[in-house]
């Protein structure tokens, strides 16, 4: 008996740290959708007679349970269902294909080649993260409305006829869909993959130069595959945003995708099982591309580099052409995704913007009017707050997880892995309907501590952790993918010098990691403070609200709604830049590495 | 000596990952409950509280808070009253706030800890009084004196009083100006709800989602009540072939016309005169928005507020209803520019008609106090009423917002592609095109979609599962083949005309 | 200094076994070699040593001390690995540093005995540079040092040497010895390479598959090889197979071959008579001789003689059979291509073996 004990005991300090933090995912993860999923396959059904009138028990209509596998059949019976599905899949395939094309070419030159305005340029392609999706899309409709400043531009060059403007938000649906997926998502792949061509030993490259090969060949047969891991932690990523995304479609109002038909199912008032239904479809999608992902990388062995590179040797100077041609190619990009941010700059600023390509009259009453209202500053320390929280979380977490699921393979980690993905399979409104009902009845021995997690009394430690909880892939994955590349032997090396696992942990792995955990903290930070629907749904009251809140709020408001949302938009995108800013400062030399390659 | 040091640690290290873990997983938990703990900011104490669900607006909220406590301090025995409104969020509209509320009833049904719905036009209450989800509450006699209980047969409270409309909203056609006459339909000017369907605003018309959002619902019923089932379809399948897109939320048909997106559309009318009120504070000259009462066509719906079963202040709760109806608390607050008169809002105008007649009286409240300058009450100014059958409109609210849904939303893309190709091959203004009448079919007769309602109800979501897969596939299946046939058409007309 | 011992120590990965019953015992400031083709398992049982292995069954023990249990921190071993891993992100004094900085010593102290130990490695004045930038042997003195710092009971070396050149491999043999010398240090060293092991070791252990094949010295192994495996792996040899006619009592054996009737050492004290058995005779013991003896004598067809310098390698056929035999340059006149010579072999240098 004793022994039993002991041995238990034994397991529990071996496996602590995956125990806990399969607890901690268990808690704030799985079991909210659980609390959703059965409703799938799951519903009441009201008991009709003949007449088709409900049956009247003790006063209530009578009511049996129904257990069906109907609402997966009917996403692939139903025409219009599985249209949606179809675009669904086009939208992420096809986003995956152009964000990697555009990624790639990126990454190699701002990893391997020098010019002049690099460090400049490479803040600028991050430019798209810090857009707040709710004030991005009041940018792009005054930008592309049918009389907005694109169409006016058209006009008065004379290409577009005035009395037959192109309405471009009600046309473009399904490209315009992909393209600013593309526009928003490609600085998430260029993180990765550039992360992963900065930990590549460039003595690997030289090899096949030596043996003559050229710049394309190397890069096809040497770098490519030895950039795989990190290229496909960024593919997957990219591919489960575009497949689940839901702000991009709504902008151009594109409800053909599977997306924005969880969203109207679960605003539908009935306890229908549709929406679920294809919730759970979504995440099976999601979970099969994470593990496909993951055997390819799996198939072609693991790549672990026993030293890097020093990047300064790797990087050679671009000739003039190929910097012109740099500067083309991230010109135009940047513009083009630089569009949404300069709209809503300009909304801003308007007095008055009435059928002329840009405001005629300017001022600052918006942002007077901003900073009368309380709401504009706690929102602002509530993001930060809530933003910095999940991201240090996040870290914590992301780096455990990495560290055990790449050093301890086995079935534990196998399950930690798969649970570290699925926030990405699991539309944001989903869980935060479930943050929203499954905690607050909660007790343990008479204690009721589910009332401390009510979203209605505090969302502060939900709105945390459904940060958290959403943002961990990104983190998780970019740290995975650099602790591939660490050689265990260095860590060896530490223990094997008397240093505790702790103490390799501070002085090896961290400082070794730090470049892909900046890259995943970045991530995270950034989206945390974007963050629309877990916010909607669980900042119920004002005090709590975050900065999107705040911005849908404002939006919301008929008089000024859409100029005051533009500058309380902009506040938040300044803010944004000033703590990426900050960061970069405090990070000095390593934060450069991370964009520099 | 070294050695025995390394036994006794050995000892408390454990295995190989034992100390380690332990330490990360602790880091983990403290980290957590640090953050928790510091986030948890003071509750402050000492307030009274009232919770309300809503799904009016940020400006509107501010007003009635400030309002309510200022009017209740007003009130002997309150005089140091401190209330604390506390503003339930869950990020959706009226529909999203019901399922909430279902959800928190299905587990707690004595009480959810919410005092109030406020705000969602109608029909909402009507369910929830059916439920028993409601407390009723009776108004004082004086006010009760002040307050007619119907207006052209809508009620404006219930009759056992669980729910009162405390402010009237209406439907108007929306327009602007500047885009209609850009686009060189300066001669098309409104007069109908029908006008929505003139072939030459194809793909200039806002529409919204009678699945999301209920005024848009309520647009779409009343032309059904008003033209008749068939005749009403119609209409609606050609509003709904011009719509450039349909809104998920009611006032982002309003914001379409505002920012120029499109020429008209069917809003509410306190976001359509809120939106007048800015332009003309901001800009002068001719305006470019303007709202449009349809001649004859016009409906006055009452939007209410209801005491929710179990509320945990339920005397405070009542009192916020009584501020609500009372002529020098909500009423005056909806109609009154800001700080004319005891009562009036502070810093914005919400543009909403009262429902105690007394505040049209041109006397003791001049048009230059009033941000509405339209009397309801009055015929000669909104028109003749419609007899609006809220019954009617409440027992047909699943199979009018699922037609809709199946036949005009999700087949939009089909639809207004065969309409553009009908408009294309035809030749010149031809009364009667046999595609345009082909396309424009009503879905189903009245009575059809009554049998159907019946398994379009909630409880029944395989049914309706069926139901709308077989509607989608009719309504593709139409606009496909009239597309083709038009395009036909075209094509030989090409031929022919050379 | 520090003895070691190996109790019946097993361990396996899955189903296979990679370390099977292995019992050594290391002398204090021994430079002990193991030794074995890839696969063999001598760089697990060094990772066990270290701690980052635990063995399945058996036990380990440092002066004594059972190791089960003990984390490789506190096991005060210094391992030097096969890529040396260098930490990238610290300069060559970090990477020494460390294993100080760990053991809490103030910073005077530790910049006072890296200074030594980048002397002791020949690597002062590269202090404050990155791993990255130093050749593959400054690397490898890097590794060295960092080990050799912390002063550790036991130096363990993974294949040390073999990602450099031979002339650096050299050298760096040179290295090591030295270092033992100096320090004295029991030091466990892991490599596939026999004349590495034969020109430094004190003793060594050849392992196959999983188990020790034989331990001893340089010297006793090579030419008192115990298994037809051990002689074949620690240099050429001549295997000629036959049936035991006579085991005599003195210890040395009569065997009948195919070549001629053979006498030898057995290599066990199990020989029986007309068990079959494998003579090994080294290339450098087949030696040319005029008269035809009892036994020991082979008449063979020399195919190729090879010029190595110092050395010649004698490639001859006999009875269909290839043979080779070495020998000094300088006198090696003898040796005439297509010509048939007798050889002859002392009975110490033929070895008899069981398998």
């Amino acid at each position: 008996m004793r022994a039993i004990v002991w041995r238990l005991y034994d397991n529990l300090k071996t496996h602590a740290l995956p125990l806990i933090i399969l607890a901690f995912l268990g808690f704030f993860l799985l079991y909210p959708i659980a609390y959703v999923i059965p409703s799938a396959t799951h519903y009441r059904e009201t008991v009709l007679d003949e007449s088709g009138k409900p049956v009247i028990q003790n006063g209530q209509p009578a009511t049996r349970d129904v257990w069906t596998g109907y609402f997966f059949w009917l996403l692939l019976s139903n025409k219009f269902l599985w249209q949606c599905f179809l675009n669904s899949v086009l939208i992420a395939v096809t986003t995956t294909v152009l964000t990697t094309l555009v990624s790639l070419p990126l990454a190699y030159w701002f990893t391997r080649l020098r010019f002049v305005g690099q460090s400049l340029l490479s803040g600028f392609l991050l430019v798209p993260l810090i857009l707040p999706p709710f004030v991005g899309a009041l940018g792009m409709e005054r930008l592309l409305n049918p009389y907005g400043t694109i169409n006016l531009l058209l006009m008065d060059l004379k290409l577009m006829d005035p009395h037959q403007p192109f309405d471009w938000l009600a046309e473009a649906g399904l490209l315009g869909v992909i393209i600013l997926e593309v526009l928003h998502l490609y600085p998430i792949m260029y993180l990765n993959v550039a992360a992963a061509l900065a930990n590549l030993d460039p003595s690997l490259e030289d090899a096949a130069r030596n043996l003559g090969a050229g710049e394309f060949r190397i890069f096809r047969t040497v770098t490519f595959p030895l950039m795989l891991p990190g290229y496909f932690a960024g593919a997957t990523i990219v591919f489960v945003w575009a497949f689940t995304d839901l702000g991009t479609p709504l902008v151009f109002n594109f409800s053909q995708v599977l997306s924005v038909q969880i969203f109207n199912q679960i605003s539908e008032a009935q306890t229908n099982p549709l929406g679920y239904a294809l919730v759970v479809t979504t995440m099976l999608v999601t979970l099969a591309v994470f593990y496909l992902s993951r055997s390819l990388v799996g198939t072609r062995g693991q790549y672990v580099m026993m030293s890097r590179g020093g990047v300064g040797s790797v990087a050679r100077p671009a000739g003039g052409l190929a910097t012109l041609g740099i500067y083309l190619f991230v010109g135009v990009l940047g513009l083009f995704s630089v569009l949404p941010h300069l709209g809503v700059i300009l909304m801003s600023f308007t007095g008055r913007w009435s059928f002329t390509p840009w405001p005629t009259e300017w001022t600052t009453d918006a942002y007077r009017l901003v900073l009368s209202e309380r709401l504009a500053y706690t929102s602002i320390v509530n993001s930060l707050w809530y933003s910095l929280g999940s991201t240090l979380l996040d870290l914590i977490l992301g780096f455990s997880i990495a560290y055990y699921v790449v050093r301890r393979p086995g079935r534990l980690s196998a399950l930690l892995d798969g649970l570290t993905m699925l926030p990405l399979a699991v539309p944001g409104l989903v869980l935060a309907f479930g943050y929203l009902t499954c905690y607050s009845r909660m007790s343990l021995f008479g204690w009721q501590f589910g009332k401390w997690l009510d979203p209605a009394t505090n969302p502060t430690l939900l709105l945390i952790m459904a940060y958290t909880v959403r943002r961990l892939p990104y983190v998780a994955r970019a740290a995975m993918a650099g602790m591939m590349q660490i050689a265990p032997a260095l860590e060896e090396a530490a223990e094997n010098l008397g240093a505790s696992r702790w103490r390799m942990l501070r002085t090896i792995t961290l400082p070794l990691l730090s470049a892909s955990l900046i890259a995943g903290g970045i991530l995270a930070f950034a989206f945390a403070m974007l963050e629309v629907s877990d916010s909607l749904m669980l900042a119920q009251q004002e005090r709590f609200m975050p900065i999107t809140r705040a911005i849908f709020g404002f939006w919301l408001r008929p008089d000024d709604g859409p100029y005051i949302a533009s500058a309380m938009g902009t506040i938040g995108m300044g803010i944004l830049v000033v703590s990426l800013l900050l960061a970069s400062a405090v990070l000095g030399r390593r934060m450069g590495e991370l964009f520099r390659a | 000596m070294l050695t025995s040091r390394l036994r006794f640690d050995s000892g408390c290290g454990g295995g190989a990952t034992g100390g380690f873990a332990l330490r990360l997983g602790c880091a983990l938990l403290a980290a957590s409950v640090m953050l928790a703990f510091l986030g948890c900011r003071a509750e402050s104490g000492g307030q009274a509280r009232l919770v309300i669900l809503s799904p009016h607006r940020e400006e509107i909220r501010q007003e009635v808070a400030a309002g309510f406590q200022d009017w209740l301090r007003r009130k002997p025995g309150y005089e140091n009253a401190a209330v604390r409104i506390e503003w339930r969020e869950i990020g959706g509209g009226t529909s999203q706030m019901l399922r909430y509320l279902d959800t928190l009833y299905r587990t707690t049904p004595e009480g959810v800890g919410i005092d109030l719905l406020f705000g969602g036009g109608t029909d909402p209450y009507l369910t929830l009084k059916e439920n028993n989800r409601l407390e009723a509450w009776h108004m004082p006699p004086e006010l009760k004196a002040k307050i007619p209980q119907q207006i052209s047969g809508v009620d404006l409270y219930d009759p056992d009083e669980y729910w009162h409309g405390v402010m009237l909203s209406s439907l108007v056609i929306f327009i602007n100006r500047e885009t209609r006459n850009r686009l060189g339909l300066s001669d098309w000017q409104p007069k109908h709800w029908r006008d929505l369907g003139d072939p030459r605003l194809q793909g200039h018309v806002t529409a919204g989602d009678p699945r999301m959002s209920g005024s848009v619902r309520l647009l779409y019923d009343l032309i059904l009540q008003i033209y008749g089932w068939d005749e009403g379809f119609r209409q609606l399948l050609r509003l709904g072939a011009n719509a450039r897109g349909f809104a998920r939320f009611s006032d982002t048909v309003t914001k379409d016309v505002v920012f120029g997106r499109a020429v008209a559309g069917g809003s509410l009318d306190s976001y359509a005169f809120s939106a007048i009120t800015r332009e003309q504070h901001r800009t002068e000259g001719e305006p470019i928005l303007e709202a449009v009462f349809p001649t004859g066509e016009t409906l006055l719906n009452p939007d209410s507020i209801g005491i929710l079963k179990g509320a945990p202040n339920r005397k405070l709760a009542e009192l916020f209803v009584e501020y609500n109806l009372s002529e020098e608390g909500g009423q005056r607050l909806w109609m009154l520019r800001p700080n004319t008169l005891p009562g009036s809002p502070k810093r914005y105008s919400i543009c909403r008609l009262a429902v105690m007649p007394a505040l049209y009286n041109a006397e003791a409240y001049p048009v230059a106090v009033r941000s509405v300058p339209i009397n309801p009450f009055d015929e000669s100014q909104v028109g003749r009423l419609v007899q609006f059958d809220n019954r009617l409109a409440d027992s047909r609210r699943y199979v009018m917002s699922d037609l809709f849904g199946c036949w005009i939303v999700d087949a939009h893309e089909e639809l207004s592609a065969a309409w553009k190709a009908v408009l294309r091959s035809r030749l010149a203004e031809s009364r009667n095109d046999p595609l345009e009448e082909r396309l424009f079919a009503p879905p189903c007769t009245e009575a059809e979609a009554k049998a159907a309602n019946v398994f379009l109800r909630p409880g029944r979501p395989a049914d309706r599962a069926r139901k709308l897969t077989e509607w989608s596939e009719q309504a593709r299946d139409r606009y496909r083949t009239i597309r083709q046939e038009a395009e036909a058409r075209g094509r030989s007309r090409q031929v022919a005309l050379p | 200094m520090a003895t070691i011992r190996f109790a019946s120590v097993v361990k396996s990965f899955g189903p296979t076994r990679v370390v099977d019953q292995v019992n050594l015992h290391i002398a204090s400031g021994e430079l002990f070699f193991l030794l074995g083709p890839s696969g063999c398992g001598k760089t697990t049982l060094l990772r066990m040593l270290a701690g980052f292995l635990e063995p399945d069954q058996g036990e380990i023990f440092i002066d004594d001390q059972p190791m089960r249990g003990v984390p490789p921190r506190l096991r005060n071993t210094a391992l030097v690995f096969q890529n040396y891993a260098l930490w990238p992100h610290r300069t060559v004094a970090g990477n020494v540093a460390y294993g100080l900085e760990v053991r809490k010593l103030t910073r005077r102290q530790i910049a006072e005995r890296v200074a030594q130990a980048l002397k002791l490695v020949r690597l002062e004045g590269l202090a404050d540079r990155r791993p990255t930038q130093l050749s593959g042997g400054q690397q490898q003195r890097v590794a060295l040092a960092r080990a050799l710092i912390v002063q550790p009971k036991v130096l363990l070396l993974d294949e040390p040497l073999s990602n450099l050149d031979a002339r650096l491999r050299l050298e760096m043999r040179e290295e090591i010895r030295r270092l033992h010398c100096e320090t004295g240090l029991t030091m466990v060293y892991v490599t596939h390479d026999q004349k590495e092991a034969m020109s430094l070791a004190d003793r060594l252990a050849v392992m196959h598959q999983g188990r020790i094949a034989q331990v001893g010295t340089p010297r006793e192994v090579y030419s008192r090889p115990a298994s037809r495996f051990v002689a074949d792996f620690m240099g050429d040899s001549n295997f000629i197979p036959g049936t035991v006619e006579d085991v005599r009592p003195d210890g040395t054996c009569l065997v009948a071959s195919r070549l001629g009737p053979m006498l030898g050492v057995g290599s066990s004290n199990h020989l029986k008579p007309k068990q079959a058995v494998t003579c090994s005779i080294r290339p450098e013991a087949l030696v040319p001789t005029s008269t035809r003896g009892q036994y020991n004598t082979l008449e063979a067809r020399v195919e190729q003689v090879e010029f190595l310098g110092e050395t010649v390698t004698v490639r001859l056929r006999a009875a269909e059979s290839p043979l080779q035999a070495v020998a000094l340059h300088r006198g090696s006149q003898s040796w005439l291509p297509q010509t048939t010579i007798l050889l002859s072999a002392q009975p110490e240098d033929v070895v008899i073996l069981t398998d």
